[in-house]
């Protein structure tokens, strides 16, 4: 039972191995799978392992480290180790160090199984004490999974400089964005101003005054300037007219002193020409109608009722004249309806 | 006598001293000179830096001297960042930019330093540039409280119109003019209210490397669990101060407590 296992895995096994080692290049579909594919995957399938080298070992802050990462192994030539698709370094690195790729100087031997890649490293302060580990995560077509080759993380001594954060930086070259090299002068560098309010904009009794005038203004002026300035349109004026002028009729009907005339007339010049109160004398009836597009002798009629209707107030006509009154008040009503 | 003679000699220190303090004038001048030696090193970044970060001790001193607006913050914060001294580039900036902060060259400029600084990809530790769009003006709390009432007013004067002439036209314009007012209005109060919180949290910038983050004011308190280690230029904001030790918010919701020697806080 145990010899069968042993040579039918065995002979299960070897196809793999043959076609690796006669033309290192893999048989079949070797693409990685993308169910389960790491995030650092490097695009490289086959077997791999990974070593670093940096020189010198001893730097100060700012100052560059060489650092060698070699690639050892066999794998299909479309999945084999490329600059641009490799994960090498843990996210931690950039804290670390200032890190810049030297393609000029990687080294590709695919004959010989060898990649090299060069980076520059430049620690960024006095307490790094080690270059990473790397870790090349690769896809293995006969163990049909996903691999990590790990290199060694190597000690690294940083000297301290004597002012250590420009020397950090010695380096590095200078910000390239122009705007940061021009330099605002003159007085206006001098000024003192003052900080906004830590608090809400509007201050005190004055503030708040200003804030509910703000609101409470901007209706006002606009009713009052509507009404001073902006005439009722025709459709409007003589939907309201039509309206007063039914109400002060019936009113008329029922009635019958004459002393109550004057109100009657007053409130229909109000409601429908929009008469102000203090301006119901004859005179400035008449005026206030011309003004809003009366003729002359509609107006003319009004001041003459106007004056019969505030002498009727104050000395009570017989009941003849009265009646006289409230036909002319009518008629006047119906002419400027007709009119309007 | 011995009284005498000491005023005499305090009044002498006094007028030498002032004598020898420099003027704002000459703090400016040599800050620009300096400046300028360190644009003509441009090729040369370690002699360049050495000039920057003379320029911008000379404007911190007039900093200190009690000078308060958005070119000198600039310029305070253009020679830190020249100079690679980034954590106090970004207190510059954000110090120009409460004074200022339509200031698109402070913007530019801070954006410019965070892009500096090596944040972990696997955290959000970046502050948020803001989303809205440059070639909008700023929208700063005067001229949204001014669109508010103006708009606020031409609706009241548009409605007027539209009641008169019985024009729908008219009335249409006044609700449209008070859908701005009531927009412009709810932006200042959300800008107002903004600025309350920055005013009351103020930034804090992480001053060297490898700090450690503890989730309590000592050092007993253990590290924070996902952000043990806190880079230069690092920036959060000020939550509360208990004795030496500052609480922060980093971005991506991460709290924790703070020696105040480690950070620089923008203050008045």
């Amino acid at each position: 039972m145990s010899v069968f296992n042993w040579l039918t895995t065995g002979l299960a096994l070897l196809p793999a191995f043959l076609g690796m080692s006669a033309s290192g290049t893999l048989a079949g579909d070797v693409s990685p799978p993308l169910a389960g594919q790491p995030a650092d995957f490097s695009q490289v399938v086959g077997s791999y392992t990974l070593e670093a080298t940096a020189t010198p070992p001893e730097v100060g802050v700012g100052e560059a480290v060489r650092l060698t990462v070699r690639i050892r192994g066999r794998g299909p030539a479309a999945y084999q180790p490329r600059r641009p698709h490799l994960r090498l370094f843990p996210a931690s690195v950039t804290r670390d160090f200032y890190l810049r790729p030297l393609p000029a100087e990687d080294r590709s031997e695919p004959a010989e199984h060898i990649w090299e890649f060069v980076y520059e490293l430049r620690p960024k302060h006095a307490q790094v004490q080690k270059i990473p580990s790397l870790h090349l995560i690769y896809y293995d077509p006969v163990y049909r999974c996903y691999q990590t080759s790990y290199s060694r993380a190597l000690p690294l001594r940083v000297r301290t400089s004597a002012s250590e954060q420009p020397a950090a930086l010695l380096a590095v070259p200078l910000p390239a964005a122009p705007t940061l090299y021009e330099l605002a002068m003159g007085p206006s560098v001098l000024r003192r101003e003052s900080l906004p309010a830590a608090s809400f904009p509007v201050h005190g009794t004055l503030g708040w005054f200003l804030l509910v005038l703000g609101v409470v203004l901007p209706p006002l002026v606009a009713v009052v300037l509507a009404r001073r300035h902006l005439p009722l349109s025709r459709r409007a004026s003589a939907r309201g007219l039509r309206s007063a002028a039914r109400q002060l009729l019936a009113a008329l009907e029922v009635q019958a002193k004459a002393e109550q005339l004057a109100p009657l007339l007053a409130e229909y010049l109000r409601r429908c020409w929009e008469l102000p109160a203090g301006r119901f004398t004859p005179r400035e009836t008449a005026r206030w109608l011309r003004r809003r597009g009366v003729s002359a002798e509609q107006a003319r009629q009004a001041a003459q009722l106007v004056q019969l209707c505030t002498a009727a107030r104050f000395a009570p006509l017989p009941p003849a004249e009265a009646s006289g009154i409230k036909e002319m008040i009518k008629s006047f009503i119906m002419n400027l309806e007709s009119a309007s | 006598v011995i009284a005498c003679f000491g005023s005499w000699m305090l009044v002498l220190a006094v007028a030498a001293g002032g004598k020898m303090l420099p003027t704002e004038e000459e703090l400016q001048r040599q800050a620009e000179t300096a400046f300028q030696k360190g644009v003509a090193a441009r090729a040369r970044p370690a002699e360049a830096r050495q000039a920057f970060a003379a320029a911008a001790q000379a404007y911190e001193a007039l900093h200190q001297r009690g000078v308060r607006n958005a070119d000198l913050y600039r310029n305070l914060a253009f020679a830190h960042h020249l100079a690679g001294q980034l954590p106090q580039a970004l207190l510059a900036y954000h110090r120009g930019l409460r004074l200022a902060p339509a200031d698109k060259r402070l913007r530019a400029g801070l954006e410019a330093a965070r892009d500096e600084i090596a944040y972990p990809a696997d955290l959000p530790l970046r502050p948020q540039e803001p989303a809205w769009p440059a070639w909008l003006p700023w929208p700063v709390d005067p001229l949204l409280l001014g669109a508010a009432l103006v708009a606020y007013t031409a609706a009241w004067l548009l409605g007027a119109l539209g009641w008169r002439r019985r024009q729908v036209r008219w009335v249409l314009l006044s609700w449209l003019m008070a859908l701005l007012a009531l927009v412009s209005g709810i932006a200042w109060a959300a800008c107002c209210r903004q600025r309350l919180w920055e005013e009351q949290h103020p930034w804090v910038i992480v001053a060297r490397e490898d700090v450690p983050l503890r989730t309590g004011n000592g050092s007993s308190y253990p590290p924070h669990a996902r952000l043990p280690r806190l880079f230069r230029g690092l920036e959060g904001r000020q939550l509360a101060v208990r004795g030496a030790w500052i609480q922060v918010l980093f971005p991506g919701d991460f709290i924790g407590w703070l020696r105040r020697e480690e950070v620089l806080v923008e203050g008045p």
